[in-house]
């Protein structure tokens, strides 16, 4: 990088104070949605999920992997959110619990990890976007 | 190629539908195509159907049928209906249908046949209209002084994507483009086809560029790597649509041993030449004591008393943009300068710098176009060598090749791999890009992008004798505000132009010369107007207009007068007899 280059932003300007406010109801109205790659596979689990990179794959079988140990009904979404893919586990008919794990370590998820998927769940139809 | 062939090359690994597996290209006599579901990014739907429509041709199906009107504007209400009724992340059953037929009914129609087929032309048009009018905003800010106006939250989804900020709000961005700000598309890579925003919609000719208001189809990216920039500013003084540049057609005076043989011709053993090089030297930066000129001895000797005398002369408000020609600094004396400008209110600069990478030990020849107080600038390298001719060479008096008299071409020696173009949201409604000289008289690769993305000005640094009507920057100038209606400022060095208008003299006594440093071209009325330097004179305010403009598509679809025109005003010359920095 040149040196007159490392006094300026390479991407864009900053946002204006008076523009947060909008910038934060937005977020706060997709919260969840979005990110790395988004899709929610509804019944049944499909055989097959289609993913545009290498890394959803693996995530993908995990998820596929995990669905049929748990026989649950799953929910897939790859938002960023420091623990990597997450799984949504939701009870399948007659069932009470719901389980909620994370793809790669398979602990529980946080409270704020559950909101960001119930607000996915939300969404009546997403698509991958990163 | 069939139209799946295509979405197969652009969508190599599907949209990603769910329940929904995309399948490998199936043989040619295969018959239904399984489900590719319709992408739920906008952008994304044009980029397929766009190239589509550009590479089928059928682009020439979609005026509206003159017997016909009736049902046209039906068209244009379901068009209305769909967009109003489309959300982020949810497409309308209206378009998903079309989207279905398209891949369902028509994915192994032959695009030479595409044009023959009514049916399959009425799904395009649907679809490409109705992403098209979707996206009107990506790309740009919202109308801070009209916050009623309309805000779409896939405008919205942009803007938050197009910040510098990497704080929180960035953290919880719910919709991240992978490839902004190179593409708006999501889900198709730029290495296929870019898709980037649009300023202005051509209104001649008949191509895909005049099929659509908001967005614009670009090549692949490893042509040339086109970007978008929101580089707006916080206080605006919109209430006045007037951009004031100041221009500075520094140097004044090119001394000798500025131009220097870098590679002397060489002779091949297959009868041809290996081309001679030339190489530059800033000489003009450096004092009659041999003292590097510093950003602040600029500043203070040269460009500030200039600011004080255009603002003046503008009732007290100061000019926008300081711009600079080909190779004037270096990148020292601009990271001298830029503090000081943005000091004084200076929102953008732009110039032109000679620059030697000491990694790849090149040199290179860029335009710094840097937003001083919004702090967003970037630096794009020449993309085409300047060969001088004997004639040129003669016409500014520099010889520096005498144990070749024969040879009478040389190159600029520097490197042109890299080729970025960025263009710049500098207004709500108004961008720019920036070119170096031969740049603009090339066809391929930028004017391929700038034809698409209209930027509503185009700023051409040169280093080059007057800037008459006749001569070629304002040749390829007038092609541009032709279509697709860019205003084009070309700017050159007082130093040229005198050595130039020297050598005419000389040679046509009595002839007369102008030292028109610049050249102000637009679309309305295609006026093209001398900017004059007077005798003595080292500076010059350019005032233009900035003013609402209707445009409409093929198709009639209007853009409810959403974009912008830039109008000559007028312009004055500065600092006559007042002392010359560098070179004066």
């Amino acid at each position: 990088m040149s040196k007159i280059q490392a006094m300026f932003s390479a991407r864009g300007r900053r946002m204006f104070a008076s523009e947060r406010e909008d910038a934060d109801a937005f977020n706060e109205k997709y919260a969840g949605v979005g990110g790395n790659a988004v899709e929610i596979v509804k019944k049944p689990l499909p055989k097959q999920v289609v993913s545009r990179n290498s890394a959803m794959r693996v995530a993908i079988k995990k998820f596929e992997k995990l669905a049929e140990d748990r026989s649950e009904l799953v929910l897939l979404e790859g938002a960023k959110t420091g623990s990597g893919f997450l799984l949504i586990g939701e009870p399948l008919q007659g069932q009470q619990e719901v389980t909620y794990r994370d793809a790669k370590s398979g602990e529980a998820l946080t409270p704020q990890e559950r909101v960001l998927v119930k607000n996915l769940v939300r969404v009546p139809k997403l698509n991958f976007l990163g | 190629m069939r139209i799946l062939d295509v979405i197969h090359q652009l969508l190599p690994d599907g949209t990603s539908s769910p329940a929904t597996n995309f399948a490998p290209a199936p043989a040619a006599t295969a018959g239904h195509e399984p489900g590719i579901a319709c992408p739920v990014w906008p952008p994304d739907i044009f980029a397929v159907v766009g190239t589509i429509v550009d590479r089928s041709g059928c682009y020439t199906e979609f005026s509206p049928n003159r017997e016909e009107l009736v049902l046209h504007e039906q068209y244009l209400d379901r068009i209305d209906a769909i967009v109003k009724s489309w959300v982020l992340f949810a497409v309308p059953d209206a378009v998903t249908l079309q989207w279905d037929a398209l891949v369902n009914n028509f994915a192994n129609v032959e695009l030479s046949q595409v044009k023959e087929n009514a049916d399959l032309l009425n799904i395009l048009l649907v679809l490409l209209a109705s992403a098209d009018e979707v996206s009107q905003g990506l790309g740009w800010e919202r109308d801070r002084l009209n916050p009623d106006a309309h805000w779409s939250d896939f405008a919205q989804a942009v803007f938050l994507n197009s910040l510098e900020d990497a704080d929180d709000v960035r953290a919880h961005l719910s919709v991240v483009l992978p490839h902004w700000p190179r593409s708006l598309c999501s889900t198709i890579a730029p290495d296929r086809v870019v898709v980037l925003p649009k300023s202005i919609t051509a209104d001649k000719g008949c191509t895909i560029r005049s099929l659509s208001h908001n967005l614009s189809l670009l090549p692949c990216h490893t042509r040339l790597d086109a970007e978008w920039r929101l580089v707006t500013r916080e206080v605006s003084d919109r209430l006045n649509d007037d951009v004031r540049l100041l221009l500075v057609p520094f140097p004044y005076d090119i001394p000798d041993g500025s131009f220097t043989l870098a590679a002397k011709r060489t002779r091949l053993k297959n009868d041809t030449t290996h081309a001679a090089f030339f190489r530059l030297n800033q000489h003009w930066l450096n004092s009659e004591t041999g003292e590097r000129l510093t950003g602040a001895d600029l500043a203070n000797q040269l460009i500030l008393p200039l600011l004080v005398e255009a603002t003046a002369a503008a009732g007290g408000l100061i000019p926008h943009g300081v711009v600079l020609p080909e190779c004037a600094l270096d990148e020292d004396t601009v990271i001298e300068l830029t503090p000081l400008l943005a000091e004084a209110g200076v929102e953008f600069l732009i110039a032109g710098v000679l620059e030697f990478d000491q990694v790849k030990k090149r040199w290179l020849n860029k335009a710094y176009t840097l937003f001083l107080q919004s702090e967003v600038g970037f630096a794009q390298n020449k993309q085409h060598r300047w060969r001088i001719d004997k004639k040129q060479a003669e016409s500014y008096g520099i010889s520096f090749d005498g144990d070749d008299p024969g040879n009478e071409q040389w190159w600029e020696d520097i490197d042109v791999n890299e080729r970025l173009l960025p263009f710049y949201a500098f207004r709500k409604d108004t961008s720019l890009v920036t070119l170096i000289c031969e740049d603009l008289a090339r066809m391929e690769p930028a004017m391929t992008a700038i034809r698409a993305v209209g930027p509503n000005l185009v700023v051409a640094l040169l280093m080059d004798g007057p800037q008459l009507a006749a001569r070629w920057p304002g040749r390829y100038a007038a092609v541009l505000a032709d279509e697709p209606g860019c205003a084009v400022l070309s700017l050159t060095c007082a130093a040229t132009v005198d050595l130039s208008n020297k050598h005419h003299k000389a040679s046509k006594p009595g002839a007369d010369t102008k030292r028109v440093v610049a050249r102000w071209t637009q679309a309305r009325d295609l006026l093209s107007i001398d900017l004059e330097l007077k005798d003595g004179a080292i500076g010059m305010l350019l005032t233009v207009e900035s003013y609402q403009k209707h445009q409409t598509t093929l198709d009639n679809r209007s853009d409810h007068q959403n974009s912008r025109e830039l109008v000559y005003k007028s312009h004055s010359s500065l600092g006559v007899g007042q002392p010359q920095a560098g070179g004066a």
